[in-house]
């Protein structure tokens, strides 16, 4: 098991945050869990609420190529997912969301350090909500937990665990050139067939969902035409505008 | 003179290969590639985009002193959020983007003097 090293905080700012500043002197593979989370970020600076939920990042410094980086976010999506579908029938919204139904249940905010053109430090956060029973209120209708999703509370270590376990199985199926994880983020997608609002930060187009492709990216049909696109947000309704969970 | 293909960081490139050993022993030495020209006040380091994407932060201003390692972009791109660093130590000479510009890959970015 790669992810073996693994540092345990009872508060930080952010466990991502806690990498980012000591990559340089952690091993390869380290993981950090944070019992709480006091300043939680999700993507673009959004700030992720933290109760009593999982909050872990693990550090890779393995030298990988930098156009096979996108994949990774389907490997982390594919862990997260394997991680909670034994409890709840939840899918993955593309690039880094788990969600049930409609509202999210987990996210995954993975940043680089980079120095010459060359990847220096993966790094790569999960926030699962578990046992929170109560979000603030802007939360309440596009975020739920494990607890309240299922009527009950759900043991963090074991979670944990199976989520270290999945992210080693998949993360090694990535570095073997394999695609289980690509089939994994395909067949659960949340967003293939559907009508969504896509934004590539510059202008917000109507767009429906093709496919999510084995190079990690999205296929999406805008007006006549088909584009595959690296980077972006989607929006399934206005609900998602804003904050995130 | 043959040619090969060579793979570099995924890219291909098609190269002519001369031996050196088969070129006649009177033949002048061939002259090595120029050295890139050195820094010279009102150059210097040019920290590039590693890949196309989205400023989401600029971390540094003219005038600012880095050093080698500090961050100074942040690059949202292929759903990641990549820290780009400093390559040399020095002074903020320019700062060619700004937060939302979408740029490409191995744009200038920021030049250390």
């Amino acid at each position: 098991m790669r992810f073996a090293h693994e540092l345990v905080f009872a508060s930080l700012p952010s466990t991502n945050l806690f990498l980012k500043e000591n990559f340089k002197s952690l091993p390869n593979y380290a993981v950090v869990h944070a019992k709480e989370q006091t300043a939680g970020r999700g993507r673009l600076g959004r700030k992720w609420f933290s109760g009593d939920d999982l909050a872990l990042s693990v550090l890779i410094k393995d030298a990988l190529p930098l156009d096979e980086l996108p994949k990774t976010a389907l490997v982390a999506a594919a862990a997260a997912w394997k991680t909670i579908h034994p409890l709840l029938p939840v899918a993955i919204k593309w690039p880094n969301d788990i969600v049930n139904g409609d509202k999210k249940i987990a996210g995954i905010l993975s940043e680089t350090v980079i120095d010459s053109q060359k990847l220096v430090a993966l790094i790569i956060g999960f926030g699962i909500n578990v046992n929170t029973l109560e979000f603030p209120a802007e939360l309440t209708e596009k975020a739920t937990s494990l607890a309240l999703a299922t009527g009950k509370r759900q043991d963090i270590d074991s979670l944990k665990q199976a989520l270290l376990e999945n992210l080693d199985h998949y993360f090694r199926d990535f570095l073997e050139g394999g695609n289980e994880f690509i089939e994994i983020a395909h067949a659960h997608s949340s967003l293939i067939g559907k009508e969504v609002i896509f934004d590539d930060f510059k202008t917000r187009r109507r767009a429906k969902v093709l496919d999510i492709l084995g190079n990690g990216n999205i296929l999406l049909e805008i007006g006549e035409e088909r584009r595959e696109y690296s980077s972006g947000e989607i929006t399934l309704k206005e609900i998602y505008r804003g904050e995130h969970a | 003179m043959k040619i090969y293909r060579l793979k570099v960081n995924g890219k291909v490139y098609v190269v002519e290969v001369e031996s050196v050993e088969e070129a006649p022993a009177s033949a002048p030495t061939p002259q090595a590639a120029p050295a890139p020209p050195k820094p010279t006040a009102g150059e210097g380091a040019v920290v590039k985009a590693p890949m196309q994407g989205t400023i989401i932060d600029v971390k540094v201003r003219v005038g600012d002193v880095v050093k080698r390692g500090d961050v100074v972009v942040v690059l949202e791109a292929m759903k990641l959020e990549n820290d780009i660093v400093s390559t040399a130590s020095g002074t903020v000479k320019e700062v060619l983007v700004e937060k939302g510009q979408n740029v490409d890959n191995q744009a200038p970015l920021v030049i250390i003097g």
